[in-house]
């Protein structure tokens, strides 16, 4: 069954091609929203969000071949709303366990992605938005810019500003301390 | 350390390493509790199937002599003003773009072709005809010129906007890209353009008399475009998020003077906790429809164009969904589609559409009862009768046929006007 069969059948109603639309996105919507929330808890929130609006809504898209930019959009949505709730509350940052060897060799040791995932906790939770929904989801900019809200330029500023913060943690001395980030959306 | 270009490029890969960790394990209790979630009928969503996405193209120009410039320019001033002393003793008396006005001929498409109809002789004309398939029309809110969608190559969801005199001549492509039923498309007040919105922030304001290139307005800030604010257009209704959620607000359409104007007191509202705004014809009041905490009870609520006297229209108790309203053109009534849901079998249940005195809240039925989908509706220029046919899908315009029924307000009586339509037809203003 393609993906636009399936999309239609969970629009009138069928589970199973609902779970089977699930399987297949499941683990890269968790790792956006834990990118963009930095909690594990708080990502789990975002998706389950996602899936049962998504569910909920499905008889209201009108074009199934956009399933999947609408479900991008709708966790952007979660995530972010998720942040307002919390918002001036400190989050604590939950590295994620880190199990084989990097093959790519700009960080193949642990230090290395410990540093980078500091650098994306000193982010504000707009910024790693952009760089979630860009490089882990896939989306071209003007769709994220339309996902989240925000002008091209304003994506594109982000997303430079927040590749440069992870070239510089890369560059500068391990810094092992706990990091953590107030919930705000600039 | 890598090239900043290298490093960009292996991003993914890092993120992906960092984050990516196989199926969560909460895969199981997410698919429970889908199933445990009753999906919303589809007829609850709002109806914007009419356009749009369009981008600007700059118009190619050609740079003149400036002695010709002068000589064309002493030419123009005097036709002009040839032309403004016979204007002046033959002008026609134009309807005011918003409010009451008296009824003209009615425009429908049928099966690709323009037809106008006298709603009072039922007599029918063919004003745009040929090979092309053209639907949708739309008259200008001074009655005087009409716009509709051509299809363009094979894809069956792809339009040019066309724009003709109201005999059907003087056809000219006034959109500058490709035209799709998504988004918003509206006539201006002073129908001299056609205002596209894409609903992310973006108009797009079309020359419909001259040649000017089309004009992209992009609000920063903006989520959602909802509509100008009658009569003068001057202002703009739209969606914004803010540190406690979505919130409506109102700005000067050159983008400044921006104010709240729903939630107030800093509560909190989903993206969907609120939709289908509508200004009212005087631009004095907004309905929208709200249903708090994802409930399945969708009520329109009305208030003051500054977020004053907000109140719920109807005062039917059960859970119902009111959707898809229409302001009477005086701004004393609105009618609106509903079902009732049925708690002891899960089921909706369509009703008649309901017409509601905006001052005291009554609701009585009117017309027929629709089939499940629903009915399109619009009140007459003069407010004293409502088209009605039967709701349908925007995938199956120019599939199937229905012959719409006008529908008296004052004692709901309604008769048919035996002409089988494509697409909801839409009715003429003429001055009073």
């Amino acid at each position: 069954m393609d993906q636009r069969g399936l999309v239609e059948r969970a629009r009138q109603g069928e589970h199973d091609a609902f779970a089977d639309l699930i399987d297949g996105r499941l683990a890269r919507l968790d790792a956006a929203a834990r990118l963009i929330l930095r909690d594990g808890e708080l990502a789990r929130d975002a998706v389950q969000e996602t899936m049962i609006r998504a569910w909920r809504d499905l008889p209201g898209l009108r074009d199934p071949d956009r399933f999947d930019a609408w479900l991008r959009r709708l966790l952007a949505n979660a995530c972010l709303d998720l942040v307002r709730r919390r918002k001036r509350r400190v989050i604590e940052v939950e590295l994620t366990p880190i199990d084989a060897p990097s093959t790519v060799d700009i960080a193949t040791g642990l230090a290395d992605r410990q540093l980078l995932d500091q650098a994306l906790a000193g982010l504000a939770p707009g910024h790693r938005a952009v760089v979630a929904l860009h490089y882990l989801l896939g989306m071209p900019l003007p769709e994220v810019a339309a996902s989240l809200g925000i002008p091209v330029g304003t994506a594109k500023s982000r997303l430079h500003y927040a590749l440069a913060a992870m070239r510089i943690s890369l560059t500068a001395e391990p810094d092992t301390a706990p990091a953590t980030v107030a919930g705000g959306l600039a | 350390m890598t090239t900043p270009r290298r490093f960009e490029q292996d991003v993914p890969a890092l993120l992906a390493e960092l984050y990516l960790a196989g199926t969560p394990d909460y895969r199981d209790d997410l698919v429970r509790q889908v199933a445990g979630t009753r999906q919303r009928p589809a007829w609850t969503f709002p109806g914007r199937w009419l356009p749009v996405e369009l981008t600007t193209a700059r118009v190619p120009t050609t740079r003149l002599p400036m002695r010709q410039l002068g000589v064309l320019a002493l030419i123009a001033i005097l036709v002009a003003a040839l032309f403004a002393a016979y204007i002046g003793t033959h002008q026609q008396k134009l309807p005011p773009p918003f409010g009451v006005a008296r009824n003209g001929a009615m425009l429908y498409g049928s099966g690709g072709d323009i037809y106008r109809l006298d709603p009072t002789t039922g007599v029918s004309t063919a004003l745009v005809t040929g090979p092309d398939t053209d639907q949708i029309p739309m008259y200008s809110r001074d009655g005087t010129r009409f716009a509709f969608f051509r299809q363009t190559g094979t894809a069956p969801t792809t339009y040019e906007l066309v724009v003709a005199n109201i005999d059907g001549t003087g056809q000219r492509v006034v959109s500058t890209d490709a035209v799709t039923f998504d988004y918003s498309i509206n006539w201006s007040a002073d129908g001299r353009s056609i205002i596209l919105d894409d609903t992310h922030g973006h108009v797009t304001r079309l020359d419909t008399v001259g040649n000017a290139p089309a004009q992209k307005i992009t609000y920063p800030d903006v989520r959602e475009i909802i509509a100008l604010r009658p009569p003068d257009e001057g202002e703009l209704l739209y969606r914004t998020v803010t540190a406690n959620g979505w919130a409506l607000r109102v700005m000067d359409t050159d983008g400044t003077n921006a104010r709240p104007v729903f939630p107030s007191g800093g509560s909190s509202m989903r993206d969907d906790d609120y939709t289908q705004y509508e200004w009212s014809p005087d631009g004095s009041k907004i309905a929208f429809r709200l249903h708090p905490d994802a409930s399945d009870d969708f009520r329109i609520y009305v208030m003051n164009a500054d977020g004053s006297e907000l109140h719920r229209l109807t005062k039917e108790t059960g859970t119902e969904c009111e959707c898809d309203y229409f302001w009477s053109p005086d701004a004393t009534q609105i009618v609106f589609n509903r079902w009732r849901f049925d708690e002891s079998t899960g089921d909706w249940h369509v009703r008649p559409l309901g017409i509601v005195s905006v001052d005291d809240g009554v609701v009585r039925d009117i017309g027929p009862q629709p089939p499940e989908q629903g009915a399109e509706f619009a009140f007459s220029p003069d407010g004293k009768t409502i088209t009605w046919l039967p709701r349908r899908s925007p995938d199956t315009i120019g599939t199937t046929k229905d012959e719409p029924l006008l529908l008296d307000v004052a004692d709901g009586t309604s008769r048919t006007i035996n002409v089988g339509v494509d697409s909801p037809p839409d009715w003429q203003r003429l001055a009073q």
